[in-house]
């Protein structure tokens, strides 16, 4: 299922050019066998047992010189199977969205599902080198997708993003040398279970560097500038991948190697966590306020959401974990999906300014409608799949950490306030002769992708346990070796 | 001391919402005024223990004060507009909303046997015997509340018809129909039948509390030490007559001024003059809120500022490192020359540290 992806896109690769406008139809009926795997594995993984499951085990490159082995391992636990369908939910949605993509279709449908294979390759792969493979490997489609179908200063923030990216993950890969020499396995599952104690170097420089790398993509203050540059300069299916699954990779990660593996620095880390989380929650909320660019603000708001995983994170229970989980699965549909509004409207208008946008609900009812339903969900009201997020993770973080919940809280308001602005200004308000012409969401590419997004976001807000039973088979081993 | 703390803001809450209710012309504002105003009421009940007398008042004023937006709505589907100094006379015309507004204004107005009239001297009896400048406080509101619903009466029932909205949509809707043109005319039977049923309410829940049902009803509920101290029903004549007295004379106020004309609206107008432009603009909190808060300090200083900061210093760091390490490189380029001249140099040079710091550690 992990190269399966890549496999469509080999195929697409190989298409003859005069065919190339059916790369599109292959890109999409491979991310949506995909996603029936996904879902077929969410149907099969047996929640009662727990632990990880459906695993694929063979060696790769045995060493005896240096005593280690090196395997092909992928597995997934519930946190692993929550991201993989995520992340294949979204690559449809994304693929849908580019249905119009007419600048070398074949590179880009491609690059799409070779994307594809590395998110799906990160959230599986349960060997160290695999893992940071696959971490890196994610960065070449973005950086061709950014620099080769963005818009504005997009070689800029192409490079922007590959170099912070790599600057991040050069540390991380640092810190997963030493770590997984010092426990003498690169097998995460051992990794997580064993006891480190005399590493080759101390262990706090180890978690440091570990955490690194997850915090620049996460992003978290001060490293978060090559987001708003990137998301606001990616095509819009880039923009709902970079947002909806590319920054869980970080909390992902962070979960599963920082707090699993380094237990002991993760709590005496955690204070710090929950400081940053509450500085990102509120730090980037405010900024949204005055963002003049749609696609700038659902960046900054981004920013902003990220925090949220790293206080429920700090929280280190099973609620505070099992809620950052979910504010990371939840983000991303919900983002996902605002970003796709907001890229629909810009393929319409041309432009991305609030300022020059006005009434445009009387010309586009449903991309309204869906803007409304993602704004709430994006601001946590309950019945969305925000809210349960949000609440679990202040139920979890509050007794540990007070303030930096409260602020968190604040940072609700704050949302509240630059979601319905700017719907005011977008959506409402006087009709301009300007926007006449412009057409509603009326193929079914485009309504297919926001009814999908809108039934997954509605679903887990209603019913959270169709997920959250999942997140907290997968999140309660991490939180038993953090308490 | 925090209870009197409760008091003081339900009453200035009550007085602020109510001076606010007198001078505004749009007569959905003045029942929205007059909400706060009576809530302001209730919370201040809260803050003189009067913990059954502030839900009874939320009980009538339910019916009472919904019975006024539903009349405030039959007179707009009328007229066409809120405004009501494009209203009046309307009593001719709309008989049925007339009585039933009627009704909503007096018991609103505290007046016997209307069913504010309990609720709102229960209140203020809770006051009196808590502090008695508390008392006064509640009853000056119930003056008020009676001056600001009587202006409303009259404004919009007595006098002469004034034409409505000029082209509103009603109007319009009014002359395709039945061609009756600019006539006003009463509302149909499925907007009256609610009006009616209200106005009954309004008249009668007042009873509930005389042999102490809602006392009883809500005693179950209130924490044990509280429901103990919640006063059992209790009538004072003496306040029951003032404040009943002053509720009639607010209503002989609104009246003067705006029935019979005794007073001019213009000349008072011009009377209290800037008193009148502060409370007319809302005490100018809108502008507080909205312009000053939030346009000038949130979004103004606070967000922009940061937004400045992230672009400038945070982005600005990481910009700066990216062109710090592109010129440190293109300094490092002219290094490597490929001129073997210079590479000797160097190296002859290199060799003469080397040698002296050799000779600095360990000394000849």
């Amino acid at each position: 299922m992990v190269f399966f992806p890549l496999a469509g896109a080999a195929l697409i690769a190989l298409l003859p050019s005069r065919y190339e406008r059916n790369s599109r139809v292959i890109a999409t009926a491979t991310s949506a066998i995909v996603l029936g795997c996904a879902i077929g594995l969410f149907i099969a993984f047996d929640k009662d047992q727990g632990g990880f499951q459906f695993i694929q085990r063979k060696p790769w490159i045995e060493a005896d010189i240096a005593s280690f082995e090196l395997q092909y391992l992928l597995a997934v636990d519930g946190l692993g199977l929550a991201m993989v369908g995520l992340t294949a939910l979204l690559s449809l949605v994304a693929i849908l969205v580019s249905w119009n993509v007419t600048l070398r279709p074949k590179e880009y449908f491609a690059w799409l599902l070779v994307l594809e294979t590395s998110l799906l390759g990160v959230f599986t792969s349960l060997d160290f080198i695999f893992f940071f493979l696959f971490w890196e490997l994610e960065l070449v489609p973005m950086y061709f997708l950014i620099s080769i179908w963005g818009t504005g200063r997009k070689v800029y923030s192409a490079w922007k993003y590959l170099l912070y990216t790599i600057f991040g993950s050069s540390l991380m890969l640092v810190g997963i040398l030493v770590l997984s020499f010092s426990a003498g396995t690169f097998d995460m599952i051992e990794l997580s279970q064993a006891q480190i104690q005399d590493a080759i170097w101390p262990l706090p420089i180890v978690f440091f560097f570990l955490f690194f790398g997850f915090a620049v993509k996460l992003p978290m203050f001060p490293f978060h500038t090559w987001l708003p540059d990137a998301h606001t300069d990616a095509p819009t299916a880039v923009s709902v991948m970079l947002a909806g699954v590319l920054l869980k990779m970080a909390g992902y990660g962070m979960l599963r190697v920082s707090l699993s593996m380094l237990p002991e620095q993760a709590i005496d880390a955690s204070v710090w966590l929950a400081a940053f989380g509450a500085v990102n929650v509120i730090y980037g909320a405010i900024i949204t306020l005055v963002q003049t660019d749609l696609k700038r603000l659902v960046a900054y708001s981004s920013v902003s959401h990220m925090g949220y995983v790293l206080i429920g994170i700090s929280a280190l229970g099973e609620v505070g974990l099992t809620g950052a989980a979910l504010q990371m699965f939840t983000h991303g549909a919900i983002t996902g999906l605002l970003f796709v509004v907001v890229g629909m409207v810009y393929d319409r208008a041309h432009t991305r300014e609030i300022r020059e946008l006005s009434g445009l609900v009387h010309n586009m009812p449903v991309i309204a409608v869906v803007m409304v339903i993602a704004g709430l969900a994006a601001l946590g009201l309950p019945s969305m799949a925000g809210f349960a997020a949000e609440v679990m993770v202040f139920l979890g973080a509050f007794g540990k950490y007070g303030l930096p919940t409260v602020i968190g809280v604040i940072g609700v308001l704050i949302s509240a306030g630059y979601i319905l602005w700017m719907i005011m200004r977008v959506f409402l308000g006087e009709r301009s002769a300007r926007w006449q012409e412009l057409g509603d969401a009326t193929t079914w590419w485009e309504r297919t992708a926001l009814a999908g997004m809108v039934a997954v976001i509605m679903l887990i807000g209603i019913f959270p346990s169709v997920l959250v039973d999942f997140l907290e088979v997968g999140v309660a081993p991490i939180a038993a070796r953090v308490s | 001391m925090a209870i009197n703390t409760v008091a003081a803001i339900g009453g200035i809450t009550a007085i602020f919402a109510a001076t606010i209710a007198i001078v505004v012309t749009d007569i959905k504002r003045v029942v929205a005024y007059s909400t706060i105003s009576q809530l302001g009421y209730m919370i201040f009940a809260l803050g003189v223990g009067g913990y059954v007398a502030a839900i009874f008042h939320l009980f009538n004023h339910a019916f009472f004060k919904a019975l006024l937006f539903l009349g405030s709505g039959s007179v707009n589907h009328a007229t066409g507009t809120f405004d009501m100094r494009r209203m009046g006379g309307l009593a001719r015309y709309m008989p049925v909303t007339f009585t039933t507004f009627v009704i909503a204004s007096l018991s609103l107005g505290g007046i016997f046997p209307l069913s504010g009239f309990w609720s709102k001297d229960e209140i203020i009896l809770d006051a009196w015997n808590e502090k008695r400048i508390l008392a006064y406080v509640g009853l000056v509101a119930a003056f008020m509340t009676s001056l600001y619903i009587g202006r409303v009466v009259f404004m919009t029932f007595t006098g002469e018809y004034k034409g409505g909205e000029p082209s509103s949509h009603a109007t319009e809707e009014a002359a395709s129909h039945g061609g009756h043109s600019r006539q006003p005319h009463e509302s149909p039977v499925a907007m009256l039948l609610p009006m009616v049923i209200l106005a009954g309410a309004s008249i009668f829940t007042g009873f509930a509390n005389i042999s102490d049902g809602v006392t009883h009803f809500l005693n179950n509920s209130l924490p044990a030490e509280l429901a103990e101290e919640a006063h059992h029903f209790d009538f004072n004549l003496g306040i029951a007559v003032v404040s009943t007295g002053l509720g009639v004379s607010g209503f002989v106020v609104a009246w003067a001024i705006y029935g019979a004309r005794l007073l001019s609206a213009d000349r008072l107008r011009q009377a209290f003059g800037p008193v009148h432009t502060l409370v007319e603009n809302k005490y100018y909190m809108d502008h507080l809120y909205e312009d000053l808060i939030l346009r000038r300090l949130i979004l103004g200083n606070v967000a922009r500022g940061l937004a400045f900061f992230d672009r400038y210093v945070v982005d600005g760091a990481v910009n700066g490192l990216a062109m710090a390490t592109r010129a440190g490189s293109s300094g490092m380029r002219y290094v490597q020359s490929g001129q073997v001249q210079l590479y000797g140099a160097a190296i002859f040079v290199g060799v003469i540290f080397i040698a002296l710091g050799i000779m600095l550690v360990n000394p000849p």
